[in-house]
């Protein structure tokens, strides 16, 4: 192999290794940023839930 | 009642996958690889896909990022509008357009060229002595004038044509690639061909980077189509994403395969490309494999076609949108009332896709598109950038890119000296660029003083709220004449399980005219809506629901899956149109994941007698349920009818139709056995004699009986009577069943 085809070489896998590291980081911050989303619409359905509740007993009293 | 009126979600990150590389293998790798592998050489051309595929994937990220925070927004001009403002928002939206019409034409011409690169293969082209340039002007012409003819009807149901197309260029690309792989296993020799890696210098891999970016370009289809994908958030930056590296590895392949597989020494082989241009390509492939000519030109026009539709789509919507912002006169954003397509926003485009096809060389018209591309994805990560760092609290996104705000800096970086670099390419492209910016600079100027046009809401609830709990009935209502029986039948079964019922309406525009703009055709359904209603009982909690979507089945389908629906009740004119089995909505309409009660309506005669033909199994017991419910509804008796073709005794035929008759009891159920070997015929003839004929559907295997079952809809489609075709939703069984059982 001459000089120019290691540097090709070099500059194809390193494009594509870097290329599905991308992806790879990517795809983890979608699923951790999916999770959050999750977590948080749990959190407002307990809280709506909650404020409903308290008008009930309230108005119950 | 409840009346609501949302966009449908219809597309699924499988379907977004699929619009994205079908948009980027859209001929602009056939056309620039071969002329790339001429001036850049085979390694050259290589590194330069691998660079490209990871360019693509920063501007990807910074699409993935917007499209996940601002999903009913649509594609690269919304984005820079957004953060910019003003004339850099007019002129991306500018470019943007110009972008799509010249892509169009590169489309068109790529067509040309392949379909004659494929005729001069016979004798009688050669006989007639038409001459080649010539021949490849007039078919592009032709070809734009076919496609602008369709999107003027407005045809919105290419969906499925459009997976199969793409399905079709990425295992083609794919095959012959790896098919390369294993023809350098055995022929090592020919890796000799990468021996002259780089003949002309590092600096042609830049120019190469930027001539085949058209390939890498086609992605943000994705981003348009965020008002209408299920989950957008996830689904969308996924898509993208997946998209570009899918790509990526397919140009990889398919690049090696042209180099390995073009039967000329290593010495020759750069000046060889050179030589033969856009169809380089084709003559590789040809002598790499058998029909391998043939395969890449059928390839080729594929993806040119289809691509060509969907920049002419894309084009005129965004043309809309600059005019409807009040950036272009507002004439251009004229909806043809009959056609529901922006007519004057899509003859426009036409007219530059047939300007730039006709007057430059394909090698410029490609260029012009690789610049104005670049361009735009630079500002796209210039408009990441600003939106994160101004407005990145009060966004909610679903993906947020890593190594912010590196990756957009080198992005724009590359884009920038990218662009510059196709200069040494084809300085004519950068001409026609320049020009077209001072265009766009001088109408800018002119409609300075033109108002914001005032923004429609997308999703808009009328009144009342959804409950959480109940079953579910969804009628799909769209013909006046059979919508308020379909309604009466819905609702007898949503009072008979005391469920509620949905009646839902869909309001289609085709693909190049935004969903927003769908409310405008609302009226009718509305109305009907609003008068089906005024003929049911009022005993059951019905709602009136108003979806706006590119195709009814998209529609219906987003409701189904937003209301989480139960039963979805459809109706049937008891003919099949050419090429489906009842029509292009319902075939796919009735797969939908819950259950479905098809409805053929007959003459309006009271229900006495339900005849109820059955052999058991899975659908039986929901047709059987259905059978019960209009049974006492209507105070009818139930023929159960069993059709014997092996001569079975009748104590096993009442063990297996044992749990049908203990559902149908309460219903005056009799059970009628009929020994004969037409079934059709028993069933028509017992038709006669019923009001009503309730099947469920039929269990079997593949092509012979897809969907309902060959016997229910042969029945459905001759009996006069009114007809019930029930399928229950099996899930993944049902899939499983239908296609390997």
């Amino acid at each position: 192999m001459n000089g120019s085809q290691v540097i090709g070489v070099g500059i194809i896998i390193g494009a594509y290794s870097l290329m599905l590291f991308l992806l790879y980081k990517s795809r983890r911050i979608i699923e951790e940023l999916k999770v959050m989303r999750k977590a948080q619409m749990r959190r407002r359905i307990k809280q709506k839930v909650n404020s409903v509740r308290n008008v009930v007993i309230r108005r119950r009293r | 009642m409840e009346e609501e009126i949302g966009l449908s979600r219809g597309l699924s990150m499988w379907h977004l996958m699929m619009m994205g590389m079908g948009m980027m293998i859209g001929a602009g790798v056939f056309v620039a690889t071969g002329i790339s592998i001429g001036f850049a050489g085979p390694g050259g051309v290589l590194v330069a896909f691998a660079l490209n595929g990871l360019v693509a994937l920063f501007s990807a990220m910074s699409f993935a990022e917007l499209a996940s925070a601002l999903p009913t927004a649509g594609g690269a001009y919304t984005y820079i509008d957004e953060a910019f403002k003003g004339i850099i928002g007019f002129i991306s939206g500018w470019l943007n357009w110009f972008a799509l019409t010249v892509a169009g034409s590169l489309y068109a011409i790529t067509f040309a060229t392949y379909t004659v690169f494929l005729l001069e293969g016979t004798k009688w082209f050669s006989y007639l002595g038409i001459d080649s340039e010539l021949m490849i002007k007039v078919l592009a012409l032709l070809i734009i004038a076919v496609f602008v003819v369709i999107n003027y009807i407005g045809v919105s149901e290419t969906g499925n044509i459009e997976n199969l197309i793409t399905i079709g260029q990425m295992s083609t690309l794919l095959f012959i690639g790896v098919f390369a792989v294993f023809y350098t296993i055995i022929h090592p020799e020919r890796l000799s061909h990468f021996s002259n890696f780089v003949p002309n210098g590092w600096g042609k891999v830049l120019a190469a980077m930027g001539f085949t970016y058209v390939g890498f370009e086609g992605y943000e289809v994705i981003a348009h189509a965020g008002e209408e994908a299920f989950d957008p958030k996830e689904s969308i930056p996924k898509a993208i994403l997946y998209s570009v590296v899918a790509v990526t590895t397919t140009y990889l392949l398919f690049a090696f395969a042209a180099i390995v597989g073009a039967d000329v020494s290593p010495e020759n082989l750069t000046a060889w490309f050179a030589s033969h241009g856009a169809v380089g390509m084709g003559e590789a492939i040809k002598d790499l494999m058998p029909y391998g000519g043939l395969l890449i030109t059928l390839a080729a026009i594929f993806s040119s076609t289809s691509a060509l539709n969907a920049t002419i789509y894309s084009s005129t919507r965004v043309l809309f949108a600059i005019s409807r912002d009040g950036k272009l006169p507002r004439f251009i954003s004229r909806i043809h009332p009959v056609r529901r397509v922006p007519h004057i926003a899509l003859a426009l485009s036409s007219i530059v896709i047939v300007t730039v096809a006709m007057a430059l060389p394909i090698e410029d018209v490609a260029a012009s598109a690789d610049i104005v591309f670049l361009l735009i994805f630079l500002l796209v990560n210039a408009a990441v950038i600003k939106i994160r760092r101004e407005r990145g609290d009060e966004l909610d996104y679903g993906f947020l890119m890593p190594y912010f705000p590196a990756i957009p800096i080198i992005a724009i970086a590359l884009q920038g000296v990218l662009s510059i670099w196709i200069f040494d390419v084809s300085p004519t492209a950068w001409f026609v660029t320049l020009g077209w910016v001072i265009l766009g600079l001088a109408l800018s100027s002119r409609y300075k003083g033109a108002r914001e046009v005032k923004e429609v809401p997308e999703r808009e609830v009328v009144f009342g709220e959804w409950l959480p709990k109940g079953y579910k009935v969804l009628v799909a209502i769209s013909n006046p004449r059979n919508a308020p029986y379909l309604a009466r039948v819905g609702e007898t079964i949503a009072r008979a399980r005391k469920g509620e019922l949905a009646l839902v309406s869909v309001v289609t525009v085709p693909e190049q005219t935004p969903l927003e703009e769908a409310h405008r055709f609302a009226g009718p359904a509305l109305k009907l809506l609003r008068k089906v209603r005024e003929g049911l009982s009022g005993e059951v909690n019905v709602r009136g629901v108003v979806y706006y979507a590119h195709s009814v089945y998209r529609g219906i389908l987003s409701a189904i899956k937003n209301k989480n629906a139960d039963l979805l009740v459809l109706g049937w004119r008891g003919r099949s149109r050419l090429g489906y089995i009842f029509g292009s909505n319902l075939d796919k309409l009735v797969e939908a994941p819950c259950d479905v009660l098809l409805v053929k309506p007959g003459k309006g005669e009271e229900v006495k007698k339900i005849l109820f033909p059955t052999a058991g199994g899975p659908h039986s017991l929901l047709a059987a349920d259905i059978a019960r419910i209009f049974a006492l509804e209507n105070d009818a008796s139930v023929t159960v009818l069993y059709v014997d073709r092996g001569g079975v005794e009748r104590k096993r035929i009442e063990r297996r139709l044992e749990p049908v008759m203990r559902l149908l009891n309460e219903a005056r159920g009799t059970l009628k056995v009929v020994q004969t070997n037409n079934p059709k015929g028993a069933i028509l003839s017992e038709c006669r004699n019923h009001e009503l004929v309730i099947m469920g559907a039929s269990e079997g295997s593949i092509f012979a009986r897809r969907l309902f079952g060959e016997l229910p809809i042969e029945v459905a489609k001759e009996c006069e009577k009114t007809v019930f075709l029930v399928k229950k939703d099996l899930g993944r069984r049902s899939w499983l069943r239908r296609w390997f059982l």
